[in-house]
């Protein structure tokens, strides 16, 4: 069992969905990066989404599009990423990287897998890959025991949302709107219609991301959601502060009020 | 459905120039990537400069204006007619028009 799954059980034994919080590696930089990923995890964070910075964002906003920019400008690698991801898991959180493919690709299916596996990392979150075109993905992940995070859209028909959550495995990314990445006032109001959706095709936990940013927006979510996502508001507060004692602190903080939020009672 | 992409050795895309806003671009499409590796298709490079020679040599000798894209075949058929010698038969696929490119045309040879 992953340390993803173990993450949901626990939060559901305890009446409340999973917070699962993103931030891409090297941004600031890696070490401050590496901080703040302890720093959620330590405020009560149950899963971690490592960012793998790449050049064509085509999932995000402006905030994380230049977040990644500035980690890419810095010289962040994959390796970085792994670097970042061994922390987490040394920490004993589950900690899933969220990349676009072509890296992947690049690297190697079975390499990237492998390597990931052995800095303990849980998983994969892939945002433009379909399950039509992830072969090499799904073997890799077999054979190194490898979570498999994709996403289902508010637009998937049922037969789409099936074949997703088919290949799914630790929990399905439900996007809670037709958009970017990026903070909203208010959670879509198809967000609760997306995870209905996928409980008709799987028992795996279904988790809302984009759009989600407040301890209270978190409550609404965990209120019909099993994990709530949450990634540009830290990124923001990180790219906000002018010191990195102060990204560390304003992590730590937007985590405790998110961490109160998806507590259901 | 795989194709080919400029990118650096962590699989990062690379950014790119072409005087041709249509070609600046990292990537091709999957059918010319196919067409290549099947061999039914050979791609060669073209750069700016001989981009241009071939839309001022078509521009001259047939006043037809290439757009900048299509100028990338016109050269592509000057070099293939310089290989093949003066009896050979070369079809161009002039695919569109550069009215659009008079402007970056008229700055680039400064008239």
């Amino acid at each position: 069992m992953s340390t993803v799954t173990t993450a949901f059980e626990k939060a559901a034994a305890e009446d409340r969905a999973a917070l699962v919080g993103y931030l891409p590696a090297g941004f600031p930089d890696k070490q401050t990066a590496i901080k703040a990923v302890l720093a959620m995890v330590a405020a009560g964070a149950d899963v971690i989404e490592v960012g793998l910075p790449y050049s064509d964002p085509l999932m995000d906003g402006p905030v994380i599009a230049d977040a990644v920019y500035r980690a890419l400008k810095g010289g962040t690698k994959v390796a970085d990423v792994f670097d970042t991801v061994a922390a987490v898991a040394d920490a004993g959180a589950a900690a899933l990287v969220m990349t676009y493919w072509n890296p992947v690709d690049h690297y190697g299916a079975d390499a990237f897998s492998r390597d990931l596996a052995n800095a303990g990392g849980a998983g994969l979150i892939t945002p433009d890959l379909t399950p039509e075109e992830a072969g090499p993905w799904l073997a890799a992940a077999d054979a190194h025991h490898l979570d498999r995070v994709f996403l289902v859209a508010p637009s998937s028909p049922p037969a789409r949302v099936e074949a997703i959550t088919k290949v799914c495995r630790g929990f399905v990314y439900a996007v809670s709107l037709m958009g970017i990445t990026g903070e909203r006032a208010t959670v879509n109001s198809a967000a609760a219609g997306v995870v209905a959706r996928i409980r008709e095709h799987t028992s795996l936990p279904a988790a809302v991301g984009v759009g989600v940013s407040t301890g209270a927006q978190a409550h609404e979510v965990a209120s019909f959601a099993d994990g709530v996502i949450v990634g540009t508001a830290f990124v923001r507060r990180m790219a906000d502060a002018a010191t990195p004692a102060d990204a560390i602190a304003s992590v730590r903080a937007l985590t405790a009020d998110l961490a109160a939020g998806v507590r259901r009672s | 459905m795989r194709t080919y992409v400029l990118q650096d050795e962590e699989g990062q895309t690379l950014d790119t120039h072409s005087i041709s806003a249509g070609l600046d671009y990292p990537g091709v499409g999957p059918e010319h990537s196919w067409l290549k590796d099947t061999g039914r298709a050979e791609y060669r490079s073209v750069s700016d400069a001989q981009a241009m020679a071939g839309f001022d040599a078509l521009c001259k000798t047939e006043g037809i204006i290439p757009a900048l894209e299509s100028s990338h075949a016109v050269a592509g058929a000057i070099e293939l007619g310089r290989e093949l010698g003066p009896d050979a038969l070369i079809l161009v696929n002039l695919s569109g028009r550069g009215d659009k490119d008079v402007a970056t045309a008229s700055a680039y040879f400064g008239v």
